[in-house]
């Protein structure tokens, strides 16, 4: 019995030490996209992510295992293909219930009924989803499809860039808090469609 | 003490050192950072030692007790509140806040006092074309509650407690809406002070009830608060007035409970409490 149990204990521990190091080959990444309308990244994220580097094609960062954003055909949640309490349940269901982060079931039928998806919505979202799904990749996409297309879509358009880039702060420092995440690479990028800035740690 | 009169302006809505103090740039307290700061004695290390949620935190100040009746919607403590002593030595006092429970938590309950204020889209006390006013867009409890006290100049009391509530908007998860709510609270304790200023016996006292949660926290950084991180608990208090020393920082911890004694000492009457007289304020 002793010596099973002794066995047991040593496989644990390589089993532990082999996962580890195996997630150390290949460290996570989560990646924001937020719309720039200003004429330049708001100080106030500039003050925390430091000074950008331009790219050329944003695409090249926007794949990834799991993706939240308003309209998306990648794998993740696209919120503004909610369009009534049925398809939030089967959607958002996982995400909203017993939320540690929210959002809250109520705040999203308000979205349905007389609000709009927000960027407040996917930041909660993104949290949620780092703290239950834990994915390897994730990309987090702030930026709102076209103005008709998003009014359709009852998709929010206003919110300035400095609050949207905020929410990506609050991401970033989240990722601390998971040994996961802990050497993950966080690659913020601000695009007005033609031009594109990147923070990366 | 020289002061006949206390007015203290409580930030109840929550508001992060972060933003105030600690920013480099001080962006959203020009006011207070550069023009009564000078004038002032500031304390930068207050603390909120017990419940950061609204209810506790007022009733803290209201009775110089850490109080944990209740988080969210605490019972007034009859009798054992500042506002009650002060009335019981014959001192006249007034409360301006939102409606709701909470400005009842300064009182102990007792509703005489209190003036409620409706959450109001007005600019006053600013002139519509004045740039303060538009530096907030939404509508606001604080405009209503410094231009109701401003109203009343000809009956101010000798204990008044403006209670502002505007930054709590940051529940709403926009950083634009919680900063411009401080930059606009900056411009209200600005005109106030030159209001009170003239008199010369009257002395200003400025802090926030609670802070917001460090970005990364299970209470969504500046949305939220209730937890016990440096965000939420760390405050700071600006003092002005003839019983203060100009242009002096104290650097000396102290707690929210010490607050309401030291009020107390200023209108000349011994508040029994759990907190200390913050001796080191005074000139």
């Amino acid at each position: 019995m002793r010596e099973a149990l002794a066995l047991a204990a040593i496989i644990y521990v390589l089993a532990y030490i082999l996962v580890h190091a195996w997630n150390r080959r290949s460290p996570a990444r989560v990646v924001v996209t937020c719309p720039l309308r200003s004429a330049a990244v708001p100080e106030e994220i500039l003050e925390r992510f430091g000074p950008p580097a331009a790219i050329g094609d944003p695409a090249r960062f926007t794949s990834a295992e799991f993706t939240i954003g308003y309209l998306t055909e990648a794998p993740g949640i696209a919120v503004a293909s909610v369009t009534d309490e049925a398809s939030l349940d089967e959607k958002l269901g996982p995400y909203v219930r017993s939320a540690v982060f929210g959002p809250e079931r109520e705040h999203c039928v308000a979205c349905l009924r007389d609000e709009r998806w927000n960027a407040v919505i996917l930041c909660h979202l993104a949290l949620e989803v780092l703290h239950r799904v834990r994915p390897r990749s994730l990309l987090v996409d702030f930026r709102p499809p076209p103005r008709e297309l998003a009014q359709a879509r009852r998709i929010s358009t206003t919110e300035p860039d400095v609050d949207i880039g905020m929410h990506a702060y609050e991401i970033r420092c989240r990722l601390r808090r998971y040994s996961r995440y802990r050497d993950a690479t966080f690659v913020l990028i601000f695009t007005d469609g033609k031009r594109a800035w990147s923070f990366t740690s | 003490m020289k002061a006949a009169r206390v007015v203290v302006v409580v930030w109840a809505g929550g508001v992060r050192a972060s933003e105030t103090i600690l920013d480099p740039q001080h962006r959203d307290i020009p006011r207070i950072w550069n023009d009564l700061a000078p004038r002032g004695t500031l304390l930068t290390r207050l603390y909120n030692n017990g419940w950061t949620n609204h209810g506790p935190a007022l009733q803290a100040l209201a009775t110089g007790r850490w109080e944990v009746s209740k988080y969210a919607d605490p019972h007034p403590a009859a009798g054992r509140t500042l506002v009650d002593a002060a009335r019981r030595h014959g001192r006249s006092t007034l409360v301006i806040g939102p409606p709701g429970k909470r400005e009842r938590l300064l009182t102990g309950g007792e509703p005489s006092s209190i003036v409620a204020v409706d959450l109001s889209s007005d600019p006053a006390p600013f002139a519509p074309d004045e740039p303060a006013a538009r530096i907030y867009k939404l509508r606001s409890f604080d405009r209503p509650v410094v231009t109701t006290f401003l109203e009343r100049a000809a009956s101010w009391p000798d204990l008044s407690f403006l209670v502002f509530d505007d930054s709590d908007m940051a529940h709403q998860g926009r950083w634009s809406w919680y900063t411009a709510s401080i930059r606009q609270a900056d411009e209200l304790v600005w005109m106030l002070w030159q209001r009170l200023e003239a008199d010369g016996r009257t002395d200003l006292l400025v802090f926030p009830a609670h802070g917001r949660a460090e970005p990364g926290q299970t209470r969504w950084g500046f949305m939220g608060h209730g937890r016990e991180d440096e965000g939420c608990t760390r405050l700071w208090i600006l003092a002005l007035g003839p019983d203060f020393a100009a242009g002096r920082t104290v650097e000396r911890r102290a707690q929210l409970i010490d607050v309401a004694p030291t009020i107390a000492r200023i209108l000349g009457f011994d508040f029994p409490s759990r907190g200390r007289v913050l001796r080191e304020l005074f000139v």
